[in-house]
């Protein structure tokens, strides 16, 4: 580090602060409800060559490291010749990552004549046109069917809109007119960073923020590599799947595969033994792979937050063109949050729970919640309008080796989200909810458990229409160490008219006609487990019984916790002591179910358990 | 006799006192240590110290941390929460957000209604409040009679959509009292009828959680004052920048909880006002943390939403203050890639600062002030402990070895640090919502407040410092000078394409009534009643975001309605810079607004009475460090008389505080003693 390090703290602040503000100005300023509501936005700084110096405390995962491929497109795009006041606007997944529906803002910031940095900001926008309202196509092919692709194009001139450009996004996807909003929210982000920028310039020298840019990521850097160099050296393997592959729901389930290689300080995260891309959405470009395995790696090096360029030139990716986490045009990526990501994210997880488990197993995290998208669009039957809604769920954290995963989380990736209060949706639209509850018995169960789901269901009150785009019905989320795994994302219809059946829609339903009345079963992923359920205090699950996280059934079939009903109380439980004992030895000798659905035991994380050297360094 | 009104702040360490004398405009303090749990002795104690009778006390108004320490410590009553059938879970979810994106060890705040308290009870009302499902009163008897039998005397009841209409809340009041007699029932309807489930129910949890134990402490503190010799009003602050009676405090508990920091920004804008700078950043540095808050044109920001503990969230209008781990007390370390850190962690009152002496070994920022002559080893912070220098000394150079600088530069370091954080913070409370700090003064308060207050300016570009001849009683001082104050709102539905007047005027003039009664109650005479209305007007489809308008008076029309979303589109384009055309976006209301005020005319400005002296001269000197170690006077706050002109560097002590007036800087006394500091 070449600064002293009380004035590289104070200026390594100063610029993540001003990505902090620049995000929330995004928020507070845009119209679509999935930036000013869902906080699906970000905002970062790079350097005028294009590398991730900060971006947003609370910004979304996803996004953060497609902003160096996206600069970088950018930059060749101009030949590196720009003007003050020029922004470009650019979503092409395949060169920048992410999808569609991500439009990202590129500034050039100037100061004395020349560029010394770039914002670059990311909101997601409601819909960018293509077959489907919202522009998520379960069924989609190709992407020609998930909304319009633009090039870097001159947005802003002289700080100026571009009236073509403009009209070009009007006429090519719907609310397109909105979406004039948000484009001045990320504008103005991007001043509010030119201005901040070149203020620090003033006051501490060109020579000084450069060289604090070099030192953010040397600083990184080292921090990572001594981390590193503390864990065995080796192979670390995980792998885990996707439910199908929706367009061939007969072939068998799409793998994401990482070998990790710890070699002294460095480390190498090989995505080669993944599947070849599947016809339908669930694959991302080779952009968002990296950014899925910085995200999982930044959950077991939280410190080194927020994310840059220094700990993106410390790993090592590699990837197979063509396989499904390096998809090229024209395999659509619509899906890949749900598909994916998550995949990524939490294999990546386990592969450092692995590295870390003779270490330090504070870092050992079980896999958690999967997004699903659920959107339902129709005519309002009080307004007469035309509307288009998203929902999603909160549910179940993976267990920690330590403790038990949390309920009603959001999804891992998930910046300043939060989600949709109920009386709001049902005064906006026509649906009427039966419920906001945790699902009894969801939990992957350990000597740790992960939290449980929610069933948000509803009834729905107009003709309306319905798509799913999830993952994790049936693949649900790992457990380690012997845990099971978590309850699954469930949608199920049952109809007004013939309310007996429950009709399982699953993950990939497009398309699904609905009549007043008819009930929406919604529930989602619990956590998965830590550690063998055997193992788990007899009180504590006497408790999650009591507290109605798991039955009592449960609780004698999977932990051998067998309860009574305590005569003083009721809804308290006494443990009967023998009988535990008991049913804990038939169960220990019973052989468990080795699998990737619910309740079973993933093969490859029940061999990552707690080395006995790491729980005595505790 | 002289008739006084006391303001009476309760920390969790002292108890302070202002005692304001109406005639001569004059006020003296008191200090008491803080007598937890009650806190009612040191009360007391404070009363006692200023040596005036009973009868000479006309009016006592407090602020305390009892509510939100209660919340905290999770001392209070085991509440029950009862609500609809198939929504158990609306609390225990809360909005499922997290404040980090990357922190898989992070767990939320455990909610105050354990999920076995937690009874769901079959009703349902629509969103437009009708019903379709009657409530079950055979079930809802049988969880009285449980909860009865369990000994719970807390309930919370929260339906969904009550906020429209609130019968079935009522309904379930009714049971719950004839089963449980000496129940104490909040229901979300009357607490806070406003759309959003989570927040209305986490609001009136809340309330039923601190009813029991603010009831049984407000008997006793009027009990112990009319043994004292005191029976007359008794006013309490609350986290609306008001007082309120005894009995409104007894009904909405949940209003008391972060009263401090609100009345602190209280003590701000009233000081900005009285100096003639109507906006004003208020900064208050304590052992632990520092408040942060703005007022604008003489009146604090005020947001509808806040929490005590991330998800206890308490959804009364409040006084907006952001508290930041950055005090006195902050630890500062050498992170593994050799950064140097301040805080949040701190070293608190025990064993605190390692100049206290009482084992602590991580450098502090009061270590670091003590170290470059800032602060003295004299010094008595808050009166009490007199600091060690050489510990100061030993636990800075811990630091300054693996930073491989000198003692004073790595001091200088943690301050310049602490700085950095504070800026950051105010920055947030200022650009953020679109107020340029340079166009304000700032004020400061608490121990540390006026120690850093300059330097900060500078860094802040902010032009002028005040710092108040108290600024160790900055609460107090914002107690003494707030009216009796309520807010009510009410959810309502209405677009600018179809929307009911009559409605509209119906919401208002309940919440009026409502507003008025109450404030008649607490003997504010109708002719002193100042009542504003204000509707919450946003994009159809928005959660959040959106704008508060001014409703103005009286029945309003057809055309005044429309007016009103007229004004939306200018009010957005300042605020927002842009807006929509209409043809694109419908506005909607969200919420009918009522705040109402006594105008009794609080003292605003007590004159506090200085030591007389012949002559301005310093008490004495010292070495202080700036860029390089500096010669610089010593004075003492109490000898400067209104008028006097103090240049840095100088170094100004009082009591409980200690202003740093850095080279360059200059300080005037005006003539209530406040020092107006010139940043230079």
């Amino acid at each position: 580090m070449q600064l002293n390090p009380i004035t590289f703290e104070v200026l390594r602040n100063a610029l993540s602060a001003m990505c902090d503000e620049g995000s929330e100005m995004i928020a507070r300023l845009a119209y679509a409800p999935t930036i000013s509501e869902g906080h699906d936005h970000s905002c970062a700084l790079l350097t005028a060559e294009g590398r991730l110096v900060s971006h947003g405390d609370r910004d979304q995962a996803p996004h953060i490291g497609s902003f160096e491929p996206s600069v970088r497109v950018v930059r060749e795009w101009t030949e590196d010749k720009f003007e003050p006041g020029d922004v470009y606007i650019f979503n092409d997944p395949y060169s920048g990552g992410i999808h569609t529906n991500d439009v990202k803002l590129i500034r050039p910031i100037f100061h004395g004549g020349k560029v010394i940095a770039f914002n670059s900001s990311t909101g997601h926008w409601p819909d960018v046109g293509g077959a489907l309202p919202g522009s998520f196509n379960p069924r989609a092919t190709d992407c020609y069917s998930e909304g319009l692709r633009m090039p870097p194009m001159l947005l802003f001139k002289g700080d100026k809109l571009d009236r073509t450009v403009m009209t070009l996004i009007e006429y090519n996807m719907r609310t397109g007119r909105e979406r004039i909003a948000d484009i001045y929210a990320q504008h103005r982000a991007g001043l509010l960073i030119e201005e901040r920028l070149c203020e620090l310039y003033d006051r501490h020298g060109g020579e000084t923020i450069e060289t604090l840019f070099i030192d953010v990521f040397d600083y990184t850097e080292e921090m990572f590599r001594k981390q590193v160099a503390e864990l065995p050296d080796g192979e670390f393997e995980f792998e885990d799947f996707s439910d199908m592959d929706v367009m061939h729901p007969d072939t068998p389930r799409i793998r994401v595969h990482c070998r990790m290689r710890i070699s002294g300080d460095k480390v190498t995260f090989d995505y080669r033994g993944s599947d070849p891309a599947p016809v339908g959405p669930f694959g991302f470009p080779r952009a968002s792979l990296e950014t899925a395995v910085y995200d999982g790696t930044l959950h077991c090096f939280p410190q080194l937050a927020p994310l840059n360029h220094g700990l993106a030139r410390s790993v090592e990716i590699l990837s197979t063109p063509g396989s499904c986490v390096h998809i090229q045009e024209p395999t659509p990526a619509s899906g890949y949050a749900s598909g994916a990501y998550e995949k990524v994210a939490a294999v990546t997880m386990a592969c450092w729970a692995n590295a870390f488990s003779t270490v330090n197993p504070r870092r050992m995290y079980a896999a958690g919640i999967n997004l699903a998208n659920l959107c339902i669009g129709g005519i309002h039957p009080k307004t007469g309008k035309q509307f288009v809604n998203y929902l999603w769920n909160e549910g179940g954290q993976g267990a920690r080796s330590y403790k038990d995963g949390n309920p009603f989380q959001m999804m891992i990736f998930i910046g300043g989200a939060t989600n949709q209060p109920v009386e709001i949706l049902e005064r906006l639209y026509p649906l009427l909810y039966t419920n906001c509850v945790g699902v009894e018995d969801s939990c992957g169960d350990g000597k740790f458990r992960g939290g449980v789901g929610i069933d948000r269901s509803f009834k729905v009150l107009g003709a309306l229409t319905l798509t799913m785009h999830g993952d994790r019905a049936e693949v649900t989320p790992f457990g380690l160490a012997g845990g099971t795994n978590g309850g699954a994302n469930i949608l199920r219809l049952r109809r007004a008219a013939n309310p007996e059946i429950e009709e399982d829609l699953g993950m990939h339903a497009v398309g699904i006609r609905l009549e007043p009345g008819d009930h929406m079963i919604y529930r989602s992923n619990g956590g998965g487990g830590f550690g063998n359920p055997l193992d788990r205090d007899p009180e504590r699950v006497s408790a999650d019984v009591e507290l109605g996280w798991i039955s009592r059934e449960k609780a004698s079939a999977v932990y051998g916790v067998v309860l009574r009903a305590d005569e003083s109380e009721k809804d308290r439980y006494v443990i009967d002591r023998n009988a535990t004992t008991a049913m804990r030895g038939k169960i220990a000798k019973a052989t468990r179910v080795r699998g990737y659905g619910p309740g079973e035991v993933h093969p490859l994380g029940e061999l990552i358990q707690v080395a006995e050297v790491a729980l005595a360094a505790e | 006799m002289p008739h006084y009104t006391l303001a009476i702040d309760v920390g969790g360490t002292f108890t302070d006192v202002i005692c304001f004398n109406a005639e001569t405009g004059t006020a003296e303090i008191a200090k008491a240590p803080s007598t937890p749990p009650d806190f009612i002795g040191g009360m007391i104690n404070g009363i006692t110290a200023l040596g005036i009778e009973p009868a000479e006390i006309s009016l006592i108004k407090i602020g305390t941390t009892i509510a939100t320490n209660t919340i905290i410590m999770r001392t209070g009553a085991r509440t029950a929460l009862v609500t609809t059938l198939g929504f158990t879970d609306v609390l225990h979810a809360a909005r499922a957000a997290r404040p980090t994106l990357y922190d898989s060890d992070w767990d939320p705040a455990p909610a105050l209604v354990s999920r076995r308290d937690t009874h769901a009870v079959r009703q349902r009302t629509t969103y437009e409040g009708e019903e379709i499902e009657a409530l079950d009163e055979a079930g809802l008897r049988a969880i009285a009679v449980k909860l009865r039998d369990q000994g719970v005397k807390a309930v919370a009841v929260s339906f969904l959509h009550s906020y429209i209409n609130g019968s079935h809340e009522r309904q379930a009041r009714d049971i719950l009292l004839e089963e449980i007699p000496d129940a104490y029932v909040s229901l979300s309807s009357d607490i806070l009828p406003e759309i959003r489930e989570f927040e209305r129910t986490s609001t009136t949890v809340a309330n039923a959680y601190l009813g029991p134990v603010l009831d049984r402490y407000l008997s006793a503190l009027a009990e112990r004052l009319k043994a004292f010799g005191y029976s007359g009003p008794l006013l309490i602050m609350h986290s609306g920048g008001g007082v309120m009676s005894v009995e409104a405090a007894r009904e909405i508990p949940a209003r008391i909880c972060q009263s401090g920091p609100a009345a602190g920004v209280m003590a701000g804008a009233n000081l900005g006002q009285v100096t003639g700078r109507p906006n004003v950043i208020n900064l208050d540095v304590g052992g632990t943390s520092a408040d942060v808050s703005l007022a604008r044109g003489g009146r604090p920001l005020i947001r509808a939403e806040w929490n005590v503990d991330f998800n206890i969230v308490i959804n009364f209008p409040s006084v907006d203050v952001a508290t930041i781990g950055a005090g006195g007390g902050s630890i500062a370390r050498v992170d593994a890639g050799g950064v140097l850190k301040v805080g949040p962690e701190s070293a608190g009152a025990r064993p605190g600062p390692a100049c206290y002496g009482h084992g602590g070994e991580a450098p502090t920022v009061t270590d670091a002030n003590l170290v470059l002559g800032r602060l003295s080893g004299d010094t008595k912070l808050a009166g009490q402990v007199a600091l060690r220098s050489d510990l100061a000394e030993q636990a800075v150079a811990s630091i300054s070895g693996p930073l491989n600088c000198s003692l004073e530069q790595a001091a200088a370091g943690i301050l310049q640090i602490m700085r950095a954080n504070m800026a950051g913070a105010i920055r947030l409370m200022s650009v953020r919502r679109g107020h340029d700090p340079r166009t304000f003064a700032l004020a400061a308060f608490g121990g540390a407040g006026p120690l850093h207050a300059l330097e900060l300016a500078v860094e802040l570009r902010i032009p002028e410092v005040i710092i108040p001849y108290v600024p160790g009683l900055g609460s107090a001082l914002g107690v003494l000078s707030v009216e009796v104050r309520h807010d009510f709102v009410q959810s309502i539905f209405a677009t600018n394409t179809r929307f009911d007047v009559a409605e509209i005027n119906a919401a208002f003039s309940k919440l009026e009534a409502r507003a008025r009664a109450r404030l008649v109650e607490e003997g504010v005479p109708d002719d002193r009643l100042a009542i504003h209305r204000q509707l919450d007007v946003r994009y159809y489809g928005q959660v959040s975001g959106g704008l508060t308008l001014d409703a103005g008076q009286g029945i309003l029309s057809d055309a005044d309605v429309s007016a009103i979303f007229d004004s939306f589109h200018v009010q957005h384009t300042e605020e927002y810079g842009y807006t929509l055309p209409s043809d694109l976006a419908e506005l909607e209301i969200v919420n009918a607004r009522v705040n109402a005020e006594g105008q009794q005319s609080a003292p605003a400005a007590p004159l506090f009475l200085g030591k007389r002296v012949d002559k301005v001269k310093p008490s004495g000197t010292r070495q202080v460090y700036f860029d390089d170690w500096t010669e610089t006077a010593i004075y003492q706050r109490a000898e400067l008389p209104a008028g006097c002109i103090i240049k840095g560097p100088a170094v100004i002590e009082q009591i409980d505080s200690t202003t740093l007036l850095i080279p360059g800087s200059s300080a005037t006394v005006d003539e209530r003693r406040n020092l107006i500091c010139s940043v230079g």
